[in-house]
């Protein structure tokens, strides 16, 4: 985990030196903007890895087996809602607004299994 | 797409037809087909190569899968409407897939299939960190992770900087298309030229998107038929790091011709970036040249690589310079460049890896005959199709037509490729009958056909739920199957470096 965390850390602190290479050369705002986001989101894996490391390690023998949940039908339920809501969006309210409460619905139930460790 | 530009004048398509299927063809490739192909392979293998019992988070996988589906159904479903498929292209550049010049509900149904597709890879590459992250065996630390893993690690990465910016970008321009806005619209202060950096900020590193899971692909391959360790481990690691993190300055390589961008930022930083791919490419040819080539009967497939490869790269290396690339953009040779890079690089190692791995998800072995008559017809047809294409391009064939005249001297090289591209589909049905045939009559392969050296080879084939029935071996290389196996070999060079205690911290 220390090194994944690391890997991402590092490749965040290059992208953001890139950052800034490419500012100081072209004073373009938008090739900025997403390199600066490419490295926010590199460095937010790292970081996030390196403290569940330091996490892990404070817990080091607390170990179980993973949780391996049972077949669900949820997630196809979520899949389908999040299609006809989008579709939604090219075909009308008439999908739109069911699709919507359909995926509202299917996202509590999703979670709620998940929750439970159903 | 071949089929009309074999000749000249139109003879089996309308234009407006010509450009949804090249539209379509780019889209679904792209999007749809070998980056999920990479994925699917990854959430079947990667689990087996560290030695855990599924993935982390099965349901997220089963989500991601039918967003997937969802989303490729909703992009190609633009076909049944009144007025088609969306025909702007892959790349859907503003102004043009906009809704003043492409009002179709196609063009809606191609953003949304998107936007659908962009939240399952994102899913997906979460689930992939946290199961490689989380869930490794005892003793297999990051530097004995295989190097396909290693590169799924990367590769998810690379999803999770690039795929936010594509899907932020999907929303924009449905919102220009369909509330009224004006984010791409010059004519109220907007601007068209945002997509393209939007687009490309995404575009490049999805290129390494799709090459790097095959590029781990064939890392796994060549050592087990060349029966010597991964040459240069680290380096490879090291290497698909700086590809990862590279990719993501040189987007506007894709811009130079629109005279809007810093030339000499972007050329300057595509030349690290080609360096770390040409470095990976030597790694593998090292093993091609110094392996005994000790293939018994399959993946002969991986031997035609090698020669894609420095095709692959010399014309990249060629595109990342402005003058050849303001004289050969938007001609064929792109398109000859980019086949090579997709379908020569990533493609080949995709049927090399399925012929590797069959043997595992299935139990049973591909015909020998009939993958031997696959590998040399994909071959001889790839090269007769997109080899030519080159020398179109460079001839001033544009791309993304529908026709040219008799007198522009073009015709010759359109039936070469041509008659190459119908000896590809062939060559792909042989394949798809060699995969029928083999499932109810293929030889049965045992759980290590190969001699191979990682975790899977210790599962039974086909892998049962949980994946492993016995303990697994000591894992103290980055190849523990080949350690169990031949004991009196001597251990591999462990990356990891001289810990060898099951579920040391070096390296994790």
């Amino acid at each position: 985990m220390k090194v994944v965390g690391r890997a991402y850390a590092g490749l965040g602190g290059l992208i953001a030196l890139m950052a800034a290479l490419y500012w100081f050369t072209s004073y373009e705002s938008a090739g900025t903007a997403m390199l600066l986001l490419a490295a926010g989101l590199a460095l937010f894996i790292g970081l996030y890895l390196a403290r569940t490391a330091r996490h892990t390690s404070a817990h080091a023998g607390d170990e179980t087996a993973p949780y391996l949940p049972h077949a669900s039908a949820w997630p196809f339920f979520v899949g389908v809602a999040a299609l006809v809501t989008l579709n939604g969006l090219a075909l009308g309210l008439w999908a739109l607004v069911p699709g919507a409460i359909g995926l509202a619905g299917a996202l509590i139930g999703y979670a709620g299994q998940s929750r439970q460790r159903a | 797409m071949r089929a009309e530009l074999a000749q000249p004048e139109m003879q089996v398509v309308t234009t407006d037809v010509y450009n949804q299927l090249f539209t379509m063809h780019g889209s679904i490739m792209m999007f749809l087909f070998l980056g999920p192909f990479a994925f699917g392979l990854a959430n079947y293998i990667v689990p087996l190569q560290i030695g855990a019992p599924d993935m982390a988070f099965p349901r997220l996988n089963a989500l991601s899968y039918w967003l997937y589906l969802g989303g490729g159904l909703t992009m190609v479903s633009g076909f049944l409407t009144a007025e088609g498929a969306p025909a702007f292209g892959w790349f859907a550049y503003t102004p043009l897939s906009g809704g003043t010049y492409s009002p179709s509900i196609g063009g809606e149904l191609w953003l949304i299939g998107l936007l659908l597709t962009g939240f399952s890879a994102v899913f997906t590459a979460v689930n992939l960190i946290t199961t490689i992250v989380g869930m490794r065996a005892p003793g297999m630390t990051m530097f004995r992770v295989p190097i396909f893993t290693w590169n799924m690690l990367v590769t998810s990465g690379l999803v999770l900087m690039a795929f936010p910016v594509l899907t932020a970008a999907s929303v924009l321009l449905l919102s220009d298309r369909h509330f009224g806005t004006h984010v791409f619209d010059l004519r109220f202060g907007g601007s068209p030229l945002l997509w393209q950096h939007l687009f490309w900020f995404f575009g490049h590193p999805e290129v390494y998107i799709l090459a790097l899971p095959f590029f781990g692909v064939i890392t796994e391959v060549l050592p087990v038929f060349s029966r010597r360790p991964v040459f240069g481990y680290k380096g490879l690691v090291f290497a698909t790091l700086s590809i990862a993190a590279l990719s993501t300055g040189v987007w506007a390589h894709h811009m130079f011709v629109t005279g809007a961008v810093l030339l000499p930022f972007f050329q300057r930083a595509l030349v690290p970036d080609r360096g770390a791919h040409r470095g990976e490419v030597l790694r593998l040819d090292r093993h091609h040249v110094a392996g005994p080539a000790a293939v018994q009967d399959a993946p002969a497939v991986l031997h035609r690589l090698p020669h894609h490869l420095p095709a692959r790269g010399l014309t990249g290396v060629l595109l990342a310079s402005p003058p050849v690339d303001f004289q050969v953009s938007d001609s064929y040779f792109v398109v000859a460049h980019m086949h090579y890079v997709l379908f020569g690089g990533s493609v080949f190692a995709l049927f090399a890896g399925v012929y590797y791995w069959f043997p595992k998800f299935t139990g049973r072995m591909l015909g020998e005959r009939l993958g031997q008559l696959h590998v040399f017809s994909t071959f001889v047809g790839f090269n007769l199709t997109f080899l030519v294409q080159h020398q179109l391009g460079l001839s001033g064939m544009p791309r993304r037509v529908a026709d040219y005249r008799a007198e522009d001297g073009f015709t010759t090289l359109n039936v070469v490729s041509s008659v190459g591209s119908f000896l590809l589909g062939i060559s792909t049905l042989v394949f798809l009958v060699n995969v029928a045939i083999s499932l109810r009559r293929g030889r049965e392969a045992g759980d290590d056909p190969w001699g191979g050296h990682t975790l899977e080879w210790a599962a039974p084939s086909p892998p049962p739920p949980g994946n492993f029935t016995c303990p697994l071996p000591p894992i103290r290389s980055n190849r523990p199957v080949f350690d169990a196996a031949h004991p009196g070999a001597g251990a591999a060079p462990d990356p990891a470096g001289a810990r060898t205690d099951a579920g040391g911290e070096a390296g994790t």
